[in-house]
């Protein structure tokens, strides 16, 4: 059992004794209320688990709940699905799946959205050339299970927003 | 159960054979968490200003941002009413099917992962509880008895503690440690599900009528089954009874293909796998029961609400004290992903079970992805034994006979009907003059194969495009040649003897595909590919398919209201699976109303209650004289509810709202115009115009027409409310390849439209049922039709082959998609290439061993069983040609199931293109290639 502690959407949540062998997607779901982070594989293989956690240099990087403990998350920055929209207002990315029509059943959404995000501010800090972003959607959603969409709706969503935000990208 | 009181008589449904009695309530999902509210976006913006466009689908808010939507999002503290504290409940399935199953052996789990419950086979007995009618089963497996199949649940073991039942769990992953046997067993072997003969010959004319048809003569069935369960058919008699004439007709087709008398005998092996429907949200659901008042209440995600609560009726309908269920209180969650394979699964029945041995308590039943595999229902795997004589010099199909037989596993489930489904669309979109198919649906102890997304047409089409592309080949014609020459055309017979509802645009597909870029370059493209590409081989493959849509017996339910503001609210009894059925619904209102609906609430069963809807019989089956007699009856219903598929929502469900619609803008908005515009002296601006209804446009979101001034919808709907014309319609109706169609009288006017039941508000009064004055009911032997609207797809798929490691990459996917109005565009083009992904999938990757190493072991799961991911998809490279419908009042038509079909041949077909070799059994891996190539 662990004492444990960390930051979920801005909020600090916990102290909660927590047993070393809980996936931090059940915490999220059961301990925390937050049921928009999905568990489908519970293997590490489809990507829908998918979480953001802040490192302490401010990087964002992306982890699977389902095969990483709740208390391997101690002390963490965790964005959830949950944690993106503000006062009602979707994120960037949030915004460009809906209006794409990037999904259907929207179970594999939550991953999409912490992936996707996660790329974005990846390129804030290393933009990428334009002719690269196509390679470069794929290197963050490329991991990520979804079974209705076939995928070309959020590529292309990503791919937009990357190209019309000058800061993303660099020539070439 | 013995004293079962219909506890709220007005929320009744009168079901022949289903739980009659039984207080049945269909309510939205979480009533805390959910409500249609949640469903809509909270910050504006899903539709445009004025509501005549819309900017994304209606949930995508919700969904986007993380909110309780799906029923595993649930637990007992988020149900208002429910107990907080939730306990978790897990199956415990056996790998045997071989083997005597003895009983549990607990001591091979650590003493503190055991189970606060167990539920048996016992248990089930004692409390009275018992699987029936469409589900009868043994629920678990009988100690001393051999599993039915391999994945038989044996026990339910119910857990009060999360972290307790999660080590459970984890530790009973591929494991049946705790599971005693005995001595080897022969396996459950018994008659098949069903089969069938659809035989047909064609008379003077393809349209008809025809010599001898299932349509025109009857459907037949074997005689009987041999000991090695394959059917019997009749003795063959030109001149006896349907079977015996089936079997003369029959056996001659064969026999001439045999001789050589129906041109050039091409032959066909073609085998199919079994497959997961791989839905992201395992199966799963909440059960609590209030013992105290007899209240079952459900928390699910499945396709079929009505049949699950049947079901469940069903299964409590005879239980013991312990059990006592007095009413069955469902909520339907929205579904992350279905496919078919959560309509009319079985799981909601554990579900229930768990509910009743929580000791008052929620109990959460959650498949995890081991259990999914295990468990769920499979996609049939089929055999397929085709002949099919061509005429050599002109390419003429002249008679097609197959053999075929799908696999069902070991529970019946929709075997029968895949089976038929799939034979009855065996020859694509082709005409033939002969025809003879067998099919069977046989037993196994393999896991349960149901319904899944093309429903044995993606099997049998997909045959029947690679032997199409086999006979273009040795023919030395053109593929798109041969398949304009012998494409079903407007009006023609199919294989049922059925003439196609609308027309047939096969042709203008195939002229589309032909024009692709893929196409039409194909050379250069190859040239350069492999130039660039040493040791891989590019081909190019093309596929067309029509599949039907709708099962014989589709219901549609829909109410719009108008209130005096203006705001618009429709409902539509459909679950939403992704489609964008409620976005469909809140579109198709606006035909008619000029704008999208405010709200859309689905699954709102005890909404319908306005209609008194009563039904007997069984939609499917029922006599043409029971129809007649029940009819009389202006409450009775053939059906009141049907299943959700993926073809079926923009088509049928969205059917009802339109019409509900349609008669608010008839009888409503029309006279409230006609007063508005007649106001003042002499009549106002009206008097000089003769006004018609049918001159009515909305323009803008403003109703106009003939000059009159366009008049926004708020006032036309204040009008509407305050001199009492009609504000709300709530509509029923059925489709059995023929929409149902009824007479009203509406003030003095008698309306015909395609409905069989109606209820009007006027103003803000109470829900007015209306009895129908004359009703014309799809007649009973239209069930014999099986196929009668069709969506066409093609796909030109470019790809290459890897020559020494026999990897296929799709390079690139044109499909064109033949749909009637697509309500939405941007949702029809997701779902088809969300069907092309899975299309690939199919074709290359996914398979299930069907017996011990398959899935019924326990060990299946994504790291397995390869479902595409985006980098097996031409992402990038993939296009959709929508064919503009003929013109703006063509329907929608069902697409989701045929957008998944073409791309798998089509693969086939590039594969040989490649390489110069025929892969005849999927999936194509690349030990099948590798063998292909030496
Ligand atoms: S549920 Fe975590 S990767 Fe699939
Ligand atoms: S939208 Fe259904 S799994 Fe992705």
């Amino acid at each position: 059992m662990t004492k444990l502690t960390m930051t979920v959407n801005g909020k600090d949540v916990g102290p909660h004794e927590v047993p070393d062998d809980l996936p931090m997607v059940d915490y999220l779901n059961d301990t925390l209320g937050l049921t928009g982070t999905k568990f489908s594989c519970g293997i590490g293989v489809c990507h829908a688990c998918v979480v953001m956690v802040e490192q302490p240099d401010g990087t964002i990087t992306t982890r699977r709940t389902c095969i990483a403990g709740a208390t391997s998350f101690a002390g963490a920055k965790v964005t959830t699905v949950e944690g993106h929209a503000k006062d009602g207002k979707l994120s960037d990315v949030q915004q460009a799946y809906v209006d794409h029509f990037a999904f259907q059943c929207g179970y594999c959404t939550s991953g999409f959205v912490n992936a996707g995000t996660a790329l974005i501010e990846r390129l804030r800090k290393a933009p990428v050339a334009k002719s690269q972003v196509e390679d470069t959607v794929h290197s963050g959603l490329g991991d990520h299970i979804c079974r209705c969409s076939g995928y070309v709706r959020y590529y292309e969503a990503l791919r937009r927003l990357i190209l019309t935000d000058p800061t993303l990208t660099k020539e070439g | 159960m013995s004293d079962i009181k219909p506890l709220w008589t007005r929320r009744r449904l009168l079901i022949s054979g289903g739980a009659l009695g039984l207080s049945q309530v269909l309510k939205p999902a979480v009533a805390q968490a959910f409500n249609p509210d949640d469903v809509m976006p909270i910050a504006p913006g899903w539709d445009n200003a004025d509501g005549t466009d819309l900017n994304y689908r209606i949930d995508g808010y919700a969904k986007v941002t993380g909110a309780k939507l799906y029923a595993r999002d649930v637990r007992g503290a988020d149900m208002a009413g429910w107990p907080d504290e939730t306990h978790h409940a897990m199956l415990i399935f056996t790998p045997h099917a071989k083997r005597i199953y003895k009983g549990l052996n607990l001591s091979a789990l650590a003493a503190d992962l055991h189970p606060d419950t167990i539920v048996t086979a016992d248990d089930l007995d004692k409390a009275g509880l018992a699987a029936t009618g469409f589900f009868t089963t043994d629920l678990f497996c009988k100690p001393g008895s051999v599993p039915l199949y391999l994945s038989q649940p044996v026990a339910m073991f119910i857990y009060k503690d999360l972290i307790t039942f999660k080590r459970a769990q984890a530790a009973l992953i591929g494991s049946d440690a705790i599971i005693d046997y005995g001595a080897a067993a022969p396996a459950t072997s018994t008659d098949p599900y069903g089969a069938n003969r659809f035989t047909r010959v064609q008379g003077d004319s393809p349209y008809g009528p025809d010599v001898f048809s299932p349509v025109k003569d009857g459907w037949v069935g074997p005689l009987r089954y041999q000991k090695n369960h394959s059917p019997v058919w009749a003795k063959e008699d030109i001149k006896g009874d349907v079977s015996q004439q089936a079997s003369a007709y029959g056996d001659q087709i064969r026999a001439d293909l045999k001789d050589g008398k129906s041109g050039k005998l091409y032959t066909q092996s073609f085998q199919t796998q079994s497959i997961d429907q791989v839905f992201m949200e395992p199966e799963n659901g909440l059960a609590w029961y209030d013992a105290a008042t007899g209240k079952l209440s459900l928390m699910l995600g499945v396709q079929s609400p009505l049949a699950i609560l049947n079901a469940v009726g069903n299964l409590v309908k005879d239980a013991k004290a312990s059990a006592n269920v007095s009413e069955v209180d469902a909520h339907f969650a929205y579904i992350g992903g279905g496919f078919g394979g959560k309509d009319h699964t079985i799981v909601p029945l554990y579900i229930a079970i768990a509910g009743l041995f929580g000791g008052g308590k929620t109990v959460r039943l959650a498949l995890d992805r081991f259990n999914q595999f295990q468990f769920g229902l499979k996609r049939h795997a089929f055999e397929i034994e085709t002949q099919m004589g061509v005429d050599p010099d002109t390419g003429k199909f002249l008679a097609f006979a197959s053999t075929m037989s799908c696999d069902g596993g070991g529970r019946s489930n929709f075997s029968a009907s895949v089976a038929d489904v799939g034979a009855t669309a065996a020859t694509s979109v082709y005409y033939l003059p002969k025809s003879d198919i067998e099919v069977t649906a046989n037993q196994s102890i393999g896991v349960t194969a149901g319904s899944m997304r093309g429903y044995g047409t993606y099997q049998t089409m997909t045959a029947m495009e690679c032997l199409m592309d086999e006979v273009a080949e040795d023919l030395g014609k053109d593929p798109f040649e041969i398949r304009r020459q012998n494409a079903m055309t407007t009006g023609q017979l199919n294989l049922t003897g059925n003439a196609a509802s609308g027309a047939m645009r096969t042709g203008e597909v195939l002229d589309a595909m032909e024009a692709s870029d893929l196409w039409q370059n194909r050379a250069a493209k190859k040239a350069a590919f492999e130039a660039a590409n040493p040791g891989k081989s590019y081909g190019v493959g093309v596929a067309c398919v029509m599949k039907d849509y709708g099962t014989g017996a589709d219901v549609t339910l829909g109410s719009v209201s108008l209130s005096p503001e203006g705001k618009i609210t429709a409902a539509c009894a459909a679950i939403e699976m992704g489609t964008g059925v409620s976005t469909a619904v809140a579109r198709r209102v606006s035909e008619y109303l000029g704008r999208n609906a405010d709200t859309v609430e689905l699954d709102q069963q005890d909404l319908w209650d306005a209609l008194k809807l009563e039904t007997s019989g069984d939609p499917f089956g029922i006599s043409q004289a029971d129809q007649d007699k029940a009819q009389a009856n202006p409450r009775w219903v053939p059906a009141i509810s049907s299943p959700s598929s993926a073809s079926i929502g923009a088509s049928v469900s969205s059917h009802g709202p339109a019409q509900a619609a349609y008669i608010i803008m008839r009888y409503g908005l029309w006279p409230a115009a006609l007063s508005i515009w007649s106001e003042g002296p002499l009549g106002g601006e009206a008097a000089g115009q003769f006004l018609t209804f049918d001159k009515l446009r909305w323009v803008d979101g403003k109703l106009t027409g003939a000059g009159m001034e366009p008049l926004p919808l708020e006032q036309l709907a204040a009008r509407a409310h305050k001199d009492g014309l009609v504000t709300g319609a709530m509509v029923h109706g059925f489709n059995r390849w023929s929409w149902a169609s009824a007479t009203f009288a509406i003030g003095t006017d008698d309306l015909t439209t395609a409905i069989d039941a109606l209820a009007i508000q006027k103003g803000s009064d109470d829900w007015d049922l209306l009895n129908r004055k004359a009703i014309d009911y799809p007649p009973a032997k239209f069930e014999r039709i099986a196929v009668n609207y069709y969506s066409a797809c093609g796909a030109v798929v470019a790809l290459s082959a890897d020559k020494i490691s026999g990897d296929v990459t799709i390079e690139a996917v044109h499909q064109v998609l033949e749909c009637g109005n697509a309500i939405v565009e941007d949702l029809v083009s997701g779902i088809a290439q969300g069907g092309i992904a899975m299309g690939i999938g199919h074709a290359l990757h996914e398979y299930l061993p069907p017996f011990e190493d398959g899935p019924g072991d326990g060990t299946w799961n994504l790291n397995r069983y390869i479902v595409p991911k985006a980098g097996q998809v031409p992402v990038w490279k993939t296009t959709l040609e929508i064919l503009p419908p003929l013109s703006e009042t063509d329907p929608p038509k069902g697409m989701g199931e045929v957008v998944m079909i073409p791309v798998v041949p089509a693969i086939l077909n590039g594969i040989n293109n490649a390489i110069g070799a025929r892969v005849q059994s999927l999936p194509a891996t690349p030990e099948k290639i590798r063998e292909a190539l030496k």
